[in-house]
């Protein structure tokens, strides 16, 4: 019989504890392993979320040159040449070699081209490796040969062109002398996504407006298969990109500093080659680095108050299962084994299990790092199986081997007859030397903590508090049932004098007050950050997406806009909404125009109720008559008279959507009554009339005079309600000098007009605010900062005159600087003087609320309104929930999970440790006469102190912690802090601690209740265990 | 089995106080005794009188505060904790009231054996009998119950299984602590026949026991009573005996005859015996406070002092003094 047998058999016969000690030292390693494994995990979650979510831009490395064939002659070079130059040169890094995908090149260059009889216009003449797979030919083919050309879907509709014809093209800039190319159109594009990195840096489909300085409207770029074509004018600037993708799913963390230093490098040798390196990865990898670092901060400070919770507990365990052991250890110092071998003996099951616990531990901490990778981090994140995982594995059982030694000390030092004592010595529990160091340090990290929330010492406040707290309770329960025992005894209650006594006497009760303290403090400061955080997740998602889903779209102009999301959403739930940012003052203001009828029901508007919505909502769309709609063709009749010498020119003022306005010439007016008319063709469509306009018929600046009673206006067949006899509903139009012009409305609109004014006098219908009313976040963009009427640049860049019709703390999706008003009315403002499609400022959107249909982005596709970008709540909400701050929270909650299981562990096994001394006791108590059902009620009252107070001292506590720490600690972003908190109590984590943790101490009281039922008369015969 | 060498055990004003919360308890109050090598002893007196402490230590497990106890070579008052330990692994043999306290319950009968024998170095290990010898020496049949645990044997056989355990290493001293307590009349007889054995193989024997039949197998019982010696009985003959400070306890029914309060007439004979006459004759001068009425004194609290005259012990008067 060896040793072995006898640690194995002793295993074997305590196995409901030893199968305890093992659940609880595979805890204590799990929660070790836990630190690094999910530190790790969720290090490179947020790494492989920032780049997943990082612009084309920001990932990708291109390499190029741009100039002509003198001054940049790699950029004249073949795209070949060049992929092997860097090919070369990236064989000597070979991080980059394996991160970044194969190039994807391309050369383009500046072009002018002339379609038949038609003005110039500019383009991009572009080759791109392998561009036809990126579109859509919608007719025609794919050019094979040199001088075929791909022209794109709406050049070909705005300018009629079709497969077949020839182009003649100019490589280089506008104005510059270059030499003819001709290309025939073999195909007609759409680009497949506009959005996907295939495109890489360059704007290929930037149509619309000047191009650079000229007037020179621009237009899609024009792409060829054959580089030359390209490179045909020697003299022209041509730029070479090879783009190269990062594959962002396979950058690990441990490339990341490999990465900045290769890049610098890569660009070092490619100039010698005179190609330039053009990267934002660096700068992205270190913006991502913040959250990194921020979890690497984090991680320590959750793991050392667990860590020391299980080395704790540990303790306890080591300690009550050695005292148990007493009798045995008791045996083998009686048949005079020598000290060593005691030692052994007493320690080797549980130190066994200790070591047996170990791997099992490790397994468990990476499989859990695992389970959580797949629920809660980003899509391929794995757990790391690196030597810091073990490392931390063979601390915490370097940790568990010096907590058995110190725990069984006492007891194996013990005499042989104090060992086999059933009743124990009463323990004097004095200040130790532990205590001290803990309530000082807890002091210390108080103080930290008061003083700078982020300081490392002050993190660690919470938890040390909470140890300071679980002494005091201990301390105060021991003194409490000192008292209820003496009372007791005097009054002769049984139950509670049994409760009292144990209560009073068993040195494990403060040993389990501070870990089921702590254990409850760490939960609940975890919860309670928890909850504050998701609420400050939510609001910051309310507040940064602004509904449950935004669609970047791109549109011709506002009213297309609209226009199509009434064709693709009659639900009522979506609006259209257009931005734009204007600079001013070293900052920006941010304008937005909203449906605001629409508001209540899409924008997610924090800090306003729906009332104040609804308020808002309509001061910003005041009543105003509906436009005048006219189509092809306009008729006015009038009465002209008071005509002097200068003839006098009639005009109708009309805009089509998207189109500058433009006045109708009606005709010169003559005295009496008579119908003037004018064709409009570009009003098929439908055009907004915007007034009616007087002018000299004569070029000159001499004076002219006209008195116009109109009486009727006729468009599409029908008469427009002119309203003439309402007083305001016709004004003369800003900017016209009003001396000598006078509107009365009456039954028929008289208009007199006495001026020398040079431009037209326009009588504008006043179909549009003077004024446009703005909700206004932040100061007034003015001189007076709390201005209620100043101009400002609206949609177009002439001044608009705004009003504040309220003010706000935020705006939705725009923060807490920014302009919101009606759209429609912005736009009617604005279609007075320009053609809003004109405006290459503006950023189109389609804000929708929960009730609007799933497939929204597709039917807006449908309607000829493709989408860019879209974003919703929940997505922005799951991307928050796995950066770096809810990563940290959510170990956590983790380790307050593992802590509150400790406690419940170490209150079974303290109970089931000398339970044998304990049913003994009880069983003698029976046969003495105390029933049952007063026995019972005393361990009741027993377990409902031990536990009772520690819970609420614990979450008390906890609560406090959270108080007092959460406004330093960032709680979205890391660069946030919480700032103040207002958190709403609610259905969230902390209560369910609450009922968590209440309901595994109930099932432990019922379980040792259940344990105790053995206490019959029986027990008290010699051999009965 | 070879005949382990018996161990003599000498004390001499053993003295051991128990030190509680407030107040101290003599437990020992000089005790004075002497075992031969390979003699057997019964230890016996009423409850709380110092037995178990006598016996704790002899085992080494307690230190006298006073006095001197050798047991075989080892002083026990100057013995190092190695020492005790030492002697408890080859020398002593202890066992503790209460037949399970001895046995481990997750061992068989044989490993409760072996492990006791784990504690000799183990170089001296091969000198120790089998598991086998040591069940036949205490009567255990080794068939059928080698390879049970304690739980499963009958009290009589756990208790032998007990005294096994502690013969183990072959101890030349055996203390047992109340061996028969709890036991029936058969299982009794059993132990006792074990008891017997071990004496019979030359093993010095002490035992504490309430049980007269015990005391009567193993021929010489010691009384303790008030921490001190207060009789013996050897080979069925009971004998009071003289303390250092010259009080004798005088056996129940003697003070039934005589009792306390009674002036004796105490003179030694010529054939060494001493003679005690109730006084009929004037008592010698003494302070008539020293007098108790003998109504007053319960017989078991009576005590004869012989007062001392210098040399020899020619007493010519002696009283019952009242000893409580």
């Amino acid at each position: 019989m060896t040793a072995w047998t006898v640690l194995l058999r002793g295993i074997r016969h305590r196995k409901g504890r030893s199968l305890v000690v093992l659940l609880l030292a595979t805890v204590a390693t799990t929660a070790a392993v836990l630190a690094p494994a999910y530190g790790r995990a969720a290090q490179q979650s947020v790494l492989t979320d920032g780049l997943r979510a990082a612009p084309v831009t920001g990932t990708s490395v291109s390499v190029g040159a741009e100039g002509t064939a003198s001054g940049a002659p790699a950029a004249h070079n073949s795209t070949g040449d060049a992929k092997a130059t860097v090919t070369a040169a990236l064989d000597r890094h070979p991080v980059l070699a394996r991160l970044l995908e194969r190039p994807i090149g391309g050369v383009d260059a500046e072009a002018v081209l002339r379609p038949a009889s038609r003005e110039p216009l500019a383009t991009r003449l572009a080759y791109r490796d392998n561009v036809c797979a990126h579109l859509t030919l919608t007719t025609g083919d794919c050019p094979v040969d040199a001088g075929e050309v791909l022209v794109s879907q709406r050049l070909a509709e705005a300018r009629g062109l079709d497969v077949g014809q020839q182009l003649t093209v100019r490589v280089g800039e506008p104005g510059a002398n270059a030499p003819v190319q001709r290309f025939t159109v073999v195909g007609i594009y759409t680009p497949k996504d506009t959005t996907e990195r295939y495109w890489g840096r360059t704007a290929y489909f930037t149509a619309g407006g000047p191009a650079g300085d000229t007037a020179v409207e621009r237009v899609d770029a024009v792409f060829t298969t054959a580089e030359d074509d390209v490179r045909a004018n020697e003299l022209a600037t041509v730029a070479l990109r090879l783009d190269y993708p990062l594959r962002t799913d396979a950058v690990r963390l441990d490339d990341v500093g490999r990465l900045a230093s290769e890049l610098s490098a890569l660009d070092s040798e490619l100039g010698l080659a005179e190609l330039d390196l053009d990267q934002a990865l660096t700068t992205t990898l270190t913006d991502i680095g913040a959250d990194t670092g921020a979890i690497a901060r984090t991680v320590p400070v959750i793991a050392v108050p667990l860590f020391l919770l299980c080395w704790f507990v540990l303790f306890l365990l080591v300690a009550s299962l050695t005292e148990e052991r007493g009798p045995e250890i008791a045996l083998a110092k009686l048949r005079g084994f020598p000290a060593g071998r005691i030692a052994r003996f007493g320690l080797g099951e549980v130190l066994l299990l200790i070591l047996l616990a170990a791997p099992i531990g490790v397994v468990a901490g990476l499989a859990l790092v695992e389970l959580s990778a797949g629920l809660m981090l980003a899509d391929g994140t794995h757990v790391e199986v690196r030597w810091q995982v073990f490392a931390a594995a063979v601390v915490a059982l370097a940790a568990a081997g010096v907590a058995a030694l110190l725990a069984a000390r006492r007891t194996l030092r013990r005499p042989v007859l104090g060992l086999l004592r059933r009743v124990p010595e009463r323990v004097r529990w004095q200040a130790g030397v532990a205590e001290g160091v803990v309530v000082a340090l807890a002091g210390a990290s108080l103080f930290a903590a008061l003083s700078d929330r982020s300081a490392p010492l002050g993190l660690l406040a919470p938890a040390l508090l909470a140890v300071v707290a679980g002494i005091v309770a201990g301390r105060l329960l021991g003194l409490w049932s000192r008292v209820r025992l003496a009372v007791a005894r005097r009054r002769g209650r049984v139950p509670a004098l049994l409760s009292a006594a144990q209560l009073a006497r068993r040195p494990a009760t403060h040993r389990v007050v501070v870990v089921v303290t702590v254990a409850v403090a760490l939960l609940a400061f975890a919860a309670t950050a928890w909850d504050v955080a998701a609420q400050a997740r939510r609001e910051y998602a309310d507040d940064t997406v602004g509904a449950n889903r935004v669609y970047t779209v791109a549109a011709a102009h506002p009213r297309a806009l609209a226009a199509a999301l009434r064709r693709a959403d009659q639900s009522g739930h979506s609006m259209a909404v257009v931005r734009v940012s204007v600079p001013y003052a070293d900052d920006h203001v941010e304008l937005v125009g909203v449906e605001s009828q629409l508001l209540t029901k899409v924008a997610i508007w924090r800090g306003e109720s729906t009332a104040d919505v609804q308020r808002l909502a309509a001061a910003l769309h005041p009543e105003l008559p509906a436009s005048l709609a006219v189509k092809e063709r306009i008729e006015v009749t009038a009465s002209a008279s008071g005509l002097g010498s200068v003839p006098v020119r009639l005009g109708a003022v009309v805009a089509a959507p998207g189109e500058p306005p433009r006045t109708a010439n009606l005709g010169t007016l003559v005295s009496g009554t008579r119908t003037y008319q004018a064709a409009l063709p570009e009003c098929r469509g439908g055009c907004r009339l915007i007034g009616l306009a007087l002018s000299r018929g004569v070029s000159g600046s001499a004076q002219y005079h006209a008195a116009l009673s109109v009486r009727a206006i006729r468009s599409g067949g029908a008469e427009l309600a002119g309203r003439f006899g309402t007083p305001d509903a016709w004004r003369l139009a800003p900017g016209v000098p009003p001396a000598g012009i006078t509107i009365r409305p009456g039954n028929a609109l008289a208009l007199s007009v006495t001026t020398a004014h040079a431009g037209e006098v326009v009588v504008e219908y006043a179909d549009a605010p003077l004024t446009l009313p703005t909700v206004l976040a932040g100061s007034a963009p003015a001189d007076d900062p709390h201005a209620a009427d100043f101009d400002f640049p609206g949609f177009t860049e002439q001044p608009q005159a705004f009003t504040v019709a309220g003010n706000a703390t935020r705006l939705p999706r725009i923060g807490g600087r920014g302009l919101l008003f009606d759209l429609d009315y912005a736009v009617r403002v604005a279609e007075r003087t320009t053609s809003l499609a004109d405006i290459t400022g503006l950023r189109y959107e389609v804000w929708a609320g929960p009730e609007a249909p799933a497939d929204l982005g597709n039917k807006l596709a449908e309607q000829g309104v493709p989408v860019l970008r879209s974003e919703s709540l929940s997505g922005h909400l799951d991307q928050l929930s796995r950066r770096a701050p809810a990563l940290g929270l959510r170990l956590y909650l983790l380790a307050g999970a593992a802590a509150v299981a400790l406690a419940v562990g170490v209150v079974l096994l303290t109970a089931y440790v000398g339970a044998d001394g304990r049913l003994h006791e009880l069983a003698a108590l029976r046969v003495t006469g105390v029933r049952r059902r007063l026995l019972r009620r005393g361990v009741m009252r027993e377990y409902a102190a031990l536990l009772g107070m520690p819970l609420v001292v614990g979450f008390v506590v906890g609560g406090a912690g959270a108080l007092l720490m959460l406004p330093g600690i960032p709680l979205v972003t890391v660069d946030r802090p919480a700032g103040s908190l207002g958190w709403r109590p609610g259905l969230g984590a902390l209560p369910l601690a609450v009922a968590v943790t209440l309901a595994g101490l109930v099932l432990t009281v019922l379980a040792v209740l259940r344990m105790l039922r053995k206490a019959t008369p029986d027990r008290l015969r010699e051999g009965v265990s | 089995m070879s005949a382990p060498l018996g161990i003599g055990v000498t004390c001499r004003g053993l003295v051991y106080i128990y030190r509680l919360e407030g107040y101290d308890v003599v437990a020992l109050a000089g005790v004075d005794l002497d075992i031969a090598p390979g003699e057997s002893l019964a230890l016996v007196g009423p409850s709380g009188s110092g037995k178990s402490t006598l016996l704790s230590l002899l085992a080494g497990l307690l230190r006298p505060a006073a006095g001197r106890v050798q047991v075989g070579q080892y002083d026990l008052a100057k013995a190092t904790d190695a020492d005790l330990r030492r002697m408890r692994s080859t020398d002593v043999g202890v066992v503790l009231q209460g037949a399970t306290r001895n046995l481990l319950p997750y061992l068989t009968a044989e490993q409760n054996v072996r492990f006791a024998q784990r504690a000799v170095p183990p170089q001296r290990r091969r000198e120790l009998p089998a598991a086998r010898e040591v069940f036949s020496l205490v009567g255990l049949p080794a068939r059928g119950r080698f390879r049970l645990r304690p739980a499963s044997l009958s009290p009589g056989e756990r208790q032998r299984l007990a005294l096994a355990v502690a013969l183990a290493t072959r101890p030349g001293l055996l203390l047992a602590d109340e061996p028969t307590s709890q036991l029936d009349s058969r299982a009794r007889d059993e132990v006792v026949a074990a008891l017997d054995a071990v004496c019979a193989g030359g093993t010095t024997v002490v035992v504490v026991t309430h049980d007269p039949a015990v005391g009567a197998r193993l021929g010489r019982t010691v009384t303790i009573r008030d921490g001190r010696v207060g009789a013996e009985g050897r080979l069925g003959e009971e004998y009071a005996v003289v303390g250092r400070d010259g009080t004798v306890h005088l056996p129940a029914d003697v003070l039934r005859a005589i009792p306390p309060g009674t002036l004796l007439r105490v003179e030694l004979q010529p054939s060494g015996s001493v003679l005690m006459n109730p006084a009929t004759a004037p008592a010698p001068a003494i302070s008539p406070a020293a007098f108790v009425p003998a109504a007053a004194i319960p017989p078991s609290e009576a005590t004869l002092e012989v007062p001392r005259t210098g040399d020899g012990v020619r007493a010519s008067g002696a009283f019952i003094r009242d000893s409580s």
